[in-house]
């Protein structure tokens, strides 16, 4: 082989490898692959998923949650109380395929998630079950760093609906919820129910 | 026409390359220290108060005593019962919510809990509701309560503490990047017990 084919063979290989350092660079990760699709909205106006129509109707703060109709608890607690401050989100739900849970709904602020609590009275919107086509409304209840409130990102903050089940290759409906100077007071819990629906 | 002569190269037996290959890569290996004993590493212990960082959360064990009646929720022992409680104050480092915070802590007392044994409950200490996960930033104290026969244990017995970690798994075919390894112990806390508390019971009320 002349020195030429073999400068040439040289290059190929060169070029290959580069060809292919970059397809493994660019390449997606496992994440990305099976990563769901998120369908965002505003408060107040239906935010439609392949399972899920989701509506936030409002938040508010509260230092102090009365639960005194909590069930589930083993002793007797009419009010919950945080050293941080609770968000509380309402929101009307419809389910539009078959029934739906949503209890690993988050808040989302500045990249950090919050998990909706789940030791409220039931039902709340994070144990609920919903049918398809029957709306239902409650709240969902966060609490979250009173210091993140008082940021400016507490102004872009995101309610994540995720049921526990895995996402991946699915809709999620990711609504923005504006929590800038809300005030901080004493706030019940929308318990989780059907929304009757007037035959008139 | 002749045909040139094999190179000296070509004389050597095959299996002479093989042996060569495997003396070479033993070698590398060796120097690379890859044979040697690996060195036991002993766990750090943490002082009762001071804070283990791990890879998920920051613990402070703060206290550790007995007592016939959980904190907060004011629920008594049965007859013949008592509770050890290992108070704690856990922060999630993260950016998600954690559900770690009850494995975090197993504790071992000479013949009366094994270190494998889970604690019976684990109550979020400002409610007195069971832990279900920590936000993240949220500083949380947390009671870890093993139930254990009455007079098991007495003020000033010893009691030793396992931190345990979990560590993140990437690419994981099934939940990608979002899956973690089996807790491991990562410390001990070796502590004493406060004291043993009891508390009068009020009597029963029936109707």
């Amino acid at each position: 082989m002349s020195v030429r084919r073999r400068i040439q063979a040289a290059i190929a290989c060169v070029a290959m490898l580069a060809v292919a350092a970059v397809a493994i660079g660019t390449a997606p990760t496992s994440d990305d692959l099976v990563s769901p699709f998120y369908v965002s909205g505003a408060s107040g106006e239906p935010v439609q998923t392949r399972t899920l129509t989701a509506e936030v109707q409002g938040a508010r703060l509260a230092q102090t949650l009365d639960v005194s109709a909590n069930e589930s608890l083993a002793f007797s607690l009419d009010l919950l109380e945080t050293e941080q401050t609770w968000v509380v989100v309402d929101a009307r739900l419809e389910a539009r395929i078959s029934s739906v849970s949503l209890s690993n709904t988050r808040l989302r602020i500045a990249g950090v998630e919050y998990r909706a609590i789940d030791y409220l009275p039931a039902p709340t919107l994070v144990n609920f079950i919903g049918d398809p086509g029957i709306p239902f409304e409650g709240s969902f209840a966060f609490e979250v760093p009173t210091a993140v409130l008082d940021s400016d990102a507490a102004a872009q903050a995101e309610l994540v609906l995720r049921s526990i089940l895995s996402s991946q290759l699915d809709d999620i409906a990711v609504v923005d919820v504006d929590l800038a100077g809300l005030e901080v007071r004493d706030v019940e819990i929308m318990r989780a129910a059907e929304i009757a629906e007037s035959r008139e | 026409m002749t045909s040139p002569a094999p190179s000296r190269l070509r004389r050597v037996p095959w299996w002479a390359w093989t042996l060569a290959v495997i003396v070479t890569v033993v070698t590398v290996i060796a120097v690379l220290g890859g044979f040697s004993a690996i060195p036991e590493e002993k766990l750090p212990r943490i002082p009762v108060g001071d804070t283990h960082t791990g890879g998920e959360l920051a613990t402070v064990v703060e206290r550790v005593w007995v007592s016939n009646q959980q904190p907060t929720n004011g629920e008594f022992a049965a007859t013949g019962e008592q509770y050890l409680i290992v108070r704690a104050r856990l922060d999630n480092l993260t950016s998600e919510p954690s559900s770690f915070g009850s494995q975090i802590l197993r504790a071992e007392v000479d013949e009366v809990i094994a270190a494998t044994v889970a604690p019976d409950v684990v109550l979020d200490d400002l409610r007195g509701t069971r832990l279900a996960s920590l936000g993240a930033g949220i500083p949380t104290t947390v009671d870890f309560i093993w139930v254990i026969p009455a007079d098991s244990i007495a003020a000033g017995d010893s009691v030793y503490l396992g931190i345990f970690d979990q560590f993140r798994v990437y690419g994981d075919p099934i939940f990608g990047d979002g899956a973690f390894t089996r807790p491991q112990l990562v410390a001990i806390v070796e502590t004493v017990v406060d004291e043993v508390e009891s508390v009068e019971q009020p009597e029963e009320v029936t109707f």
